[in-house]
């Protein structure tokens, strides 16, 4: 077992271990039954609504009453209309209870023998003391006609952690509701909660399984084209803005391991690792790369490091940040200094290199109300292996609105690469290149040129035309077409020669709206036609 | 001397009192008699409501109304949800707030009642009910002197809306810069808080080569927490310096509209600072195999 499946294993056992520890180790979870409870997680308020015979239990503690409303964010919850608190030494009977979960104090209206508010303290009725509440203590929130975005009779929260519902049902605004036998919705704000370190798919469904103020574990429904319907078990650990820790395992069909952490060590010093760990590849099962970055007031460094099986590579860098130059260009700078370990290569498994970059920005003009935008950018690496690689882009975009609605956008790229090696052509075949004589192929059978395709420049130039059409609302029709022509050209690799797609968007709800897309490649890899479907489904 | 010795004496009365008055409560007395300690049985509580405010004076036949929320209804008081009880008149008329005449509404928590309440007695004299909420009449300081339990008479901040907020719903255009090395054909999202930071939460729609946007609507008050991607948390927005930021922040102010311009400057998996060859190791044969154009 190599180190880094060793590193994956305990890294997986170690993150679901401690969101399980985190699970039990935080504050003790409310029950909240009632006739009909409803979960409204508003933006600016996120609210637990329970109405008609409704029973909070905390600890020893069961609060009973008629209608109980919970602020999810800020903790607050209110319980009016017949209460009772049991659980303690004897019953008390009120009117009303409202408790801050945070600072644990709470306020109860008696009413016998005469109505008066109580302030208390974690429950401890022993100091419970006489005097009005702070303002509007026992307000709450209007929802009547407001719909909520799950219901039950059941709910479980762990303040500041997730809400659970058992079963949860999902209204919608016309139609039947669905319903899940348990459904666990997340209160964690923070913006990491919501990562996956799996690879990219088609669709991914996530279903939350646990959650803590810190964590929260997910199994995923995906397709994608390669592999069709998989499934994915992902966890995540967050420290605030600071850091995270994503860990996420495909375990059945083209099984892997990803792990992704990031820190903030300090304002302007960040460190990135990820992690793969392929079960089923026979040539590269880990990949690894580490990336430590500082930025300053002027420049940027980057130190990175990446191991792709029994390879590896090292690389410093060194940038400016862009530059604008009274308004005529923009500037950006970069430079580089790298390692590369190639195991098995042949003459050398090692070599360095150096490299440039620079990005020459245009201001946007407008010409003919046609917006127009251009940006060059030039870079060079140079290794010890006598080994040059120049690339120039250049892009130009024009953007029109043709009527209010139907907008018109072209952009054409041009790109030439020089790539030669700078020894004589007798040193060439003695570092090993294939002859001109005996060429390699392609996977699909193309003849691969070998050193030619290095000894001269390579052209890719591709023009991009796009036209929307923007209805009412989100609705939209969208037409893209892209031309790429290349030299040379190989066959099953690179863009496409033609490609064509049609996107179509259209708001069926004012919560549901749906995405349907068909594209087209021609002459690709000796396939004329190659039609795919997109189809998502968003809020 | 001899002032500060008896003051002395009364504290250190008071405080025993106050020991002997907590020792046989709630908690600390499982098989104890009183589960709560009420106004009239102990010392440490504050003089019990003022009882004549309750009293029965002569009436007067001036009415005075009062809207809000009640908490509960029984035992001969009404609450309201500043927390204040008052009196209930012994031939209280309960009706419907919209058209004065009989309802089917149950004075309970939640229902919005229009409390009308002799000046004389004190009491209420007729309880009108609505679902909904009606609109203000007398203010709480012209019925405070009926509460049998005072409370004070503002909103609470945490469960209303935010002090100064109407909630109205803004429509806010977030119209967003991006990058010159922006990929042409890729899309641009919109990731919030408010939809549990899901890359594609919100698509935007394109201007020009450089500019995206987008209109959605919020209720004034709201706090917004959000950040752009291309489409996944490993082509999010990076700060000015390439580095990781928090989350754009907006608190939508009472405004008919709203315009939020905001600059992507560079996306994370297009780091200018980072290594364009550490992905692909470069080798004799193959150094850069099949150099894809950057839209792919």
């Amino acid at each position: 077992m190599s180190v880094l499946r060793k590193l994956a294993f305990a890294a997986v056992a170690w993150s679901f271990c401690t969101g399980v520890a985190f699970a039990e180790a935080m504050p003790s979870k409310v029950d909240v039954r009632a006739d009909s409870v409803g979960f409204f997680p508003y933006a600016n308020a996120t609210l637990l609504a329970a109405d008609g015979h409704v029973v909070v239990r905390t600890g020893t503690r069961t609060i009973l009453g008629d209608a109980m409303r919970w602020d999810l964010q800020k903790n607050r919850l209110v319980v009016t209309g017949n209460v009772r608190i049991v659980g303690g030494p004897s019953e008390v009977d009120g009117v009303a209870y409202a408790r801050n979960l945070a600072t644990g104090e709470a306020y109860v209206v008696r009413i016998d023998p005469i109505p008066a508010t109580f302030a208390v303290r974690y429950d401890d009725m022993s100091s419970a003391r006489e005097g009005p509440a702070p303002p509007g203590y026992f307000d709450s929130v209007d929802l009547d006609g407001q719909r909520p975005y799950m219901r039950s009779h059941h709910a479980i929260v762990t303040p500041g952690g997730s809400v659970r519902m058992l079963p949860a049902e999902f209204p919608t605004a016309a139609g039947p509701s669905l319903t899940l036998p348990t459904y666990l919705y997340t209160l964690v704000q923070n913006q990491y909660i919501a990562l996956s370190a799996a690879p990219a798919a088609s669709f991914d469904q996530p279903y939350s399984l646990f959650g803590t103020p810190a964590s929260l574990t997910a199994a995923h429904l995906r397709y994608d084209s390669t592999n069709g319907v998989t499934e994915a078990l992902d966890n995540r650990l967050v420290d605030g803005d600071k850091a995270y820790l994503v860990t996420s395992v495909l375990p059945f069909r083209d099984s892997q391991f990803d792990l992704h952490a990031f820190e903030v060590i300090r304002p302007g010093l960040q460190q990135t690792l990820t992690a793969t760990h392929l079960f089923g590849d026979p040539f590269v099962r880990d990949l690894l790369s580490y990336q430590l970055q500082e930025s300053g007031k002027l420049l940027t460094q980057t130190i990175q490091f990446n191991q792709v099986g029994p390879s590896n590579s090292a690389e410093f860098d060194v940038g400016t940040y862009e530059h604008d130059i009274k308004h005529i260009f923009g500037y950006q700078l970069k430079a580089s200094y790298g390692y590369d370990h190639n195991y098995g290569g042949f003459p050398y498994t090692n070599d360095y290199r150096v490299g440039g970059d620079a990005l020459i920005t245009a201001p946007p003009i407008t010409i003919f109300n046609t917006n127009l935008t251009a940006k060059y950018e030039e870079s060079f690496t140079a290794y010890d292996y006598p080994h040059e690689i120049t690339t120039g882009t250049t892009t130009v975009t024009a953007g029109r609105k043709i009527t209010p609605s139907v907008s018109l956008f072209a952009q054409v790229q041009f790109e030439q690469s020089d790539n030669h090696y700078s020894d004589l052509a007798v040193g060439r075949v003695a570092l090993g290149l294939p002859p001109p004589g005996s060429p390699y192929y392609a996977p699909d059978g193309t003849p691969y040129p070998g050193y030619f395709a290095y000894s001269g420049l390579n052209t890719y130039r591709s023009y991009e035309l796009q036209s929307t059409i923007n209805g009412r609302g989100d609705d939209r029709v969208q037409l893209t077409m892209y031309y790429n022509h290349d030299f040379p050209q190989f066959h099953g690799y690179g863009p496409a020669p033609l490609y064509v797609s049609l996107d179509i968007v259209r708001r069926i709800t004012p919560s549901l709206r749906i995405e349907v897309g068909r594209s087209y490649s021609f002459g690709w890899d000796r396939q004329y036609l190659s039609p795919q479907y997109t189809f998502g489904i968003s809020p | 001397m001899t002032d500060r010795l008896r003051r002395r004496a009364y504290a250190l009365i008071v405080l025993l009192a106050l020991a002997l008055a907590s020792a046989g409560t709630f908690d600390s007395d499982p098989a104890g008699a009183a589960p709560f300690p009420s106004p009239l049985e102990t010392t440490v509580m504050q003089t019990p409501p003022p009882l004549t405010a309750t009293a029965t004076p002569p009436p007067s036949g001036q009415i005075i109304k009062y809207s809000g929320q009640l908490l509960d209804y029984r035992d001969g008081f009404a609450f309201f949800t500043t927390g204040d009880a008052f009196r209930l008149d012994p031939n209280v008329k309960i009706d419907d707030a919209a058209t004065g005449g009989p309802t089917k509404l149950v004075p309970e928590t939640r229902i919005y009642a229009r409390a009308s309440f002799d000046e004389g007695s004190g009491g209420i004299v007729e309880l009108a009910l609505s679902r909904t909420k009606l609109p203000d009449e007398a203010s709480y300081l012209d019925i405070k002197k009926f509460a049998v339990a005072l409370s004070t008479p503002f909103a609470n901040p945490d469960l209303g809306r935010s002090e100064g907020f109407n909630g109205k719903p803004v429509p806010v255009t977030f119209l967003v810069e991006v990058p010159p090395k922006t990929p042409f054909s890729d899309e641009i999202y919109l990731a919030t808080d408010a939809s549990g930071w899901s890359a594609t939460a919100v698509r935007m729609d394109r201007v020009d080569a450089l500019h995206y946007r987008v209109v959605r609507s919020f209720s004034s008050g709201t706090r917004l927490l959000y950040r752009y991607t291309r489409g996944s948390w490993q082509s999010a927005d990076l700060g000015q310096d390439g580095l990781a930021i928090k989350p754009r922040v907006l608190v939508i102010p009472n405004a008919d509209y709203l315009v939020k311009r905001d600059t992507v400057y560079y996306w994370q998996d297009e780091n200018p600072f980072t290594s364009d060859n550490g992905s692909t190791l470069p080798t004799p044969f193959n150094p850069v195999p099949f150099n894809i154009p950057p839209h792919h």
